[in-house]
């Protein structure tokens, strides 16, 4: 057959997509299911869900998908039927299904499917069908495979290495049954091999439509202009009114094309619950997952950026915080822990609290494993929330063996970087014996924040308000200088180390000449905080001018030359700006002393 | 674009006959392959970047979008020359991916040149100087009028991004 390989290159990546969609509907209801396993409906979505993927896998060619698709059909169909009763081993082992076929999607976003897992899985699947009740493989809840990928060689089991012959209990033959299922061997390379580089994103109709009416909006406008223009017929009102109008037009369209990269959050959740669950089911905890605001959006990148750092932050939680049922019993807590993950928008920006009723830092144990690995100085007075903080630092972990299910080498820094790289903040709370609570604040969009204008020889720069703590204004006679390169100043009775930013960023040396002028203003200086690594910084400015709604622009590959910029922004009147990555400056600054130094 | 005009590109382009944009920088003529001109702007104001090379002038805001400003001037080592904003335009041109504006004095024309009026010799002098210059035509009145294709005035600068775009 003749079909263009690049069609079916698009037919596959529509076909990715649709499938991880469909993943996440499939999870969602598994997690429905398990909470009431009685529910045929659910069953019956689920099976649905299941068949839907074989037959469109099998269109685009991803056979191995499609057979395993067709196995776990099948154990659906049976559990639906009554014919099996759902076990949490079926349970387990239907869920690591939806896990293993997300892998696979991700294969052939990667350029090369890879289906071994699938095919080690549909064994366990397969068991299942034969009556087997309890699984191959029941203990490890990760996706490795079935050690031996056995060969034909043993008789009983041939049967389901080559997915062909249907087991006994496979009561139900569907008109599907008998394709025809061969150990689909290096068939895999003629998988479309291209990788799925173009995302997509699904927009509601209405968004669209609304974009086009404000669109229409402007085109008269425009019109309206062009005829009062050629007839003569303007003046001030005019101009006015025509401009107020194009003014309200134009915040109007801003923000709606600002929401289509927004996206619920209910996928993130889900994926969260699962992890809860699995923690749960693994250590043998009662642990309930609260959830509040699943469907307020934020933006797509922002979300897609949170699945590891949340993921990682309701382990814990469950893991760490949560106390197995006969201590909170005995604490008087019910015997079920929770963690509530509510999100939603908080003035500008987006908040998610993540609280589990679990056991609470120990502040008094995180005191002792700071000051062990000398992060704290022994006479440190530290409040208790500042306690709580040091938990943030890389390389901490109470726990003193991280345990296979929460400490994947990731620690709370990670965490904390992660967040920070979003523009967001992370704070904390937290009681000893009551649980704790972890604040999120982000940007509503990756595209927009709020932003202070400062100005640096003559030029304007745009600072995230993310990115530093304050402005204040600092008199010059109050400098040390501690070295020709360092000079300090006692700010709150915290050294904070100054960089004057003309210095940083300076043109090249023609125009250095020219922009000397300003130096002479001696005295008040403004000044902005920020912490960078235990340190504190405080950036000269000459002046800063007003806060805005900023609208983040790429650069171009040329620009990146000039590394302290994370992007430019069209001011209000038209001119371009750099927005300045100061924590790059800093970071800059300190390496160069340091290597000054050595 | 009417019939006459499309057989005359057609005709052009069997002869091998190349339109180019004209302008000039200080007192020389210069052109620039017109399949290269995205667009030509009058000057708008430009914001300078710290720490880069002297020819790079900065960022401008065409229509939401923002893109990098050469001078060309200095790109050839001529002599700065203060802007006259009432005639000084930028040609914006693609290099590779990028987007990329040069200050030039003035736009005059557009004018095609037959292969027989293109010295094309001139080659191997690009290697040695790297400013771009691709090419000399002769016009009628034998005036000389240099050809520059500024993907290889920025091709042995710190415009380094250039030039692994450009290969790659």
């Amino acid at each position: 057959m003749d079909i263009d390989d690049s069609f079916m290159a698009e037919l596959a990546a529509t076909f990715v997509e649709e499938l991880e969609d469909t993943l996440d509907s499939i999870e969602n209801a598994f997690l429905r299911l398990e909470k009431n396993p009685d529910d045929k409906d659910v069953l019956h979505e689920i099976f649905r869900y299941f068949h839907n993927i074989k037959g469109s896998s099998k269109t685009v060619g991803f056979t191995e998908l499609s057979q395993f698709a067709h196995i776990a059909e099948n154990l659906l169909a049976n559990l639906r039927d009554g014919t099996f009763q759902l076990n949490d081993h079926m349970m387990d082992a239907l869920l690591q299904s939806a896990d293993l076929m997300r892998a696979y999607a991700e294969s052939v976003k990667g350029g090369a499917a890879e289906a071994s897992d699938l095919e080690a899985h549909a064994l366990v699947l397969g068991g299942f069908l034969a009556g087997d009740q309890t699984p191959l493989e029941t203990k490890s809840s990760a996706p490795s495979a079935p050690s031996e990928p056995s060969g034909p060689s043993e008789p009983e089991d041939e049967s389901f290495v080559n997915f062909s012959a249907e087991p006994e209990a496979l009561s139900k033959p569907s008109p599907v049954d008998n394709i025809a299922l061969q150990k689909p061997a290096p068939r895999e390379a003629k998988a479309p091999s291209r990788p799925v580089t173009d995302e997509t994103l699904k927009v509601p109709v209405q968004r669209i439509n609304s974009i086009l009416d404000l669109f229409c909006e402007q085109v008269i406008i425009q019109s309206s202009l062009d005829m009062a223009l050629k007839e003569g017929q303007w003046d001030q009102d005019f101009i006015e009114k025509t401009l107020g109008q194009l003014k309200k037009l134009t915040q109007d369209l801003q923000h709606t094309i600002v929401t289509l990269r927004m996206v619920p959050i209910k996928g993130l959740l889900n994926r969260l619950e699962r992890s809860v669950r699995d923690i749960a089911r693994v250590s043998g905890k009662k642990i309930q997952f609260e959830r509040h605001g699943q469907d307020a959006e934020l933006d797509k990148n922002i979300v897609d950026a949170l699945v590891d750092p949340l993921n990682h932050m309701v382990r814990n939680a469950s893991d760490h915080g949560i106390e197995d049922s006969a201590t909170r019993l005995k604490a008087g807590k019910n015997e079920t822990g929770t963690v509530r993950l509510s999100a939603g928008r908080v003035g500008g920006s987006f908040e998610i609290v993540l609280e589990d009723d679990g056991k609470g830092l120990d502040a008094e144990r995180i005191l002792q494993k700071a000051m062990k690995l000398k992060l704290i100085n022994e006479s440190a007075n530290l409040t208790q929330d500042q306690i709580h903080e040091l938990i943030f630092h890389s390389g901490f972990s109470t726990l003193d063996k991280a345990t296979e299910l929460s400490g994947r080498g990731v620690g709370m820094d990670v965490v904390r970087q992660q967040l920070l790289a979003l523009k967001g903040s992370c704070q904390i709370q937290s009681e000893k014996g009551k649980g704790t609570k972890f604040i999120i604040r982000l940007p509503l969009s990756l595209a927009m924040f709020q932003g202070t204008i400062v100005m640096v020889s003559g030029q304007r720069y745009v600072v995230p308000n993310s990115d530093f703590t304050e402005a204040i204004s600092i008199d010059e006679k109050d400098f040390f200088n501690v070295s020709d390169s360092r000079k300090v100043v006692k700010i709150k009775d915290r050294v904070t180390r100054i960089v004057d930013l003309k210095g940083q960023l300076r043109f090249h040396p023609h125009e250095l000449h020219r922009r000397h002028e300003s130096e002479g203003k001696a005295g008040k200086k403004l000044a902005i905080i920020l912490d960078y690594e235990e340190e504190h910084f405080a950036l000269l400015v000459d002046d800063i001018l007003s806060q805005e709604q900023i609208v983040l622009k790429r650069l171009g590959p040329e620009a990146k030359q000039f590394s302290k910029a994370s992007g430019g922004t069209i001011l209000g009147d038209g001119a371009v700006a750099l927005v300045l990555d100061v924590k790059e400056v800093v970071r800059s600054v300190r390496s160069k002393t340091s290597s000054m130094a050595a | 674009m009417d019939i006459h005009e499309l057989k005359q590109e057609n005709l052009d382009q069997r002869r091998g006959r190349k339109k180019y944009l004209i302008f000039t920088l200080g007192s020389k003529r210069y052109g620039m392959p017109l399949n290269l001109v995205k667009e030509v702007i009058s000057l708008v104001p430009i914001t300078p970047i710290p720490k880069v090379p002297d020819f790079y002038k900065g960022l401008i805001n065409l229509r939401g979008q923002i893109i990098s400003i050469i001078d060309l001037r200095v790109k050839l080592g001529l002599k700065e020359a203060p802007i006259e904003p009432k005639k000084t335009c930028i040609i914006i041109t693609h290099v590779g991916d990028i987007v990329v504006g040069s200050i030039t004095d003035e736009v005059i024309e557009v004018v095609g040149y037959e292969p027989e009026q293109l010295d094309i010799s001139e080659n191997e002098r690009v290697e040695k100087k790297g400013d771009g210059v691709i090419a000399v035509a002769k016009e009628k009145d034998g005036q000389l009028t240099l050809i520059i294709d500024i993907r290889a005035a920025l091709e042995n600068t710190e415009f380094n991004v250039l030039k692994d775009q450009r290969s790659a």
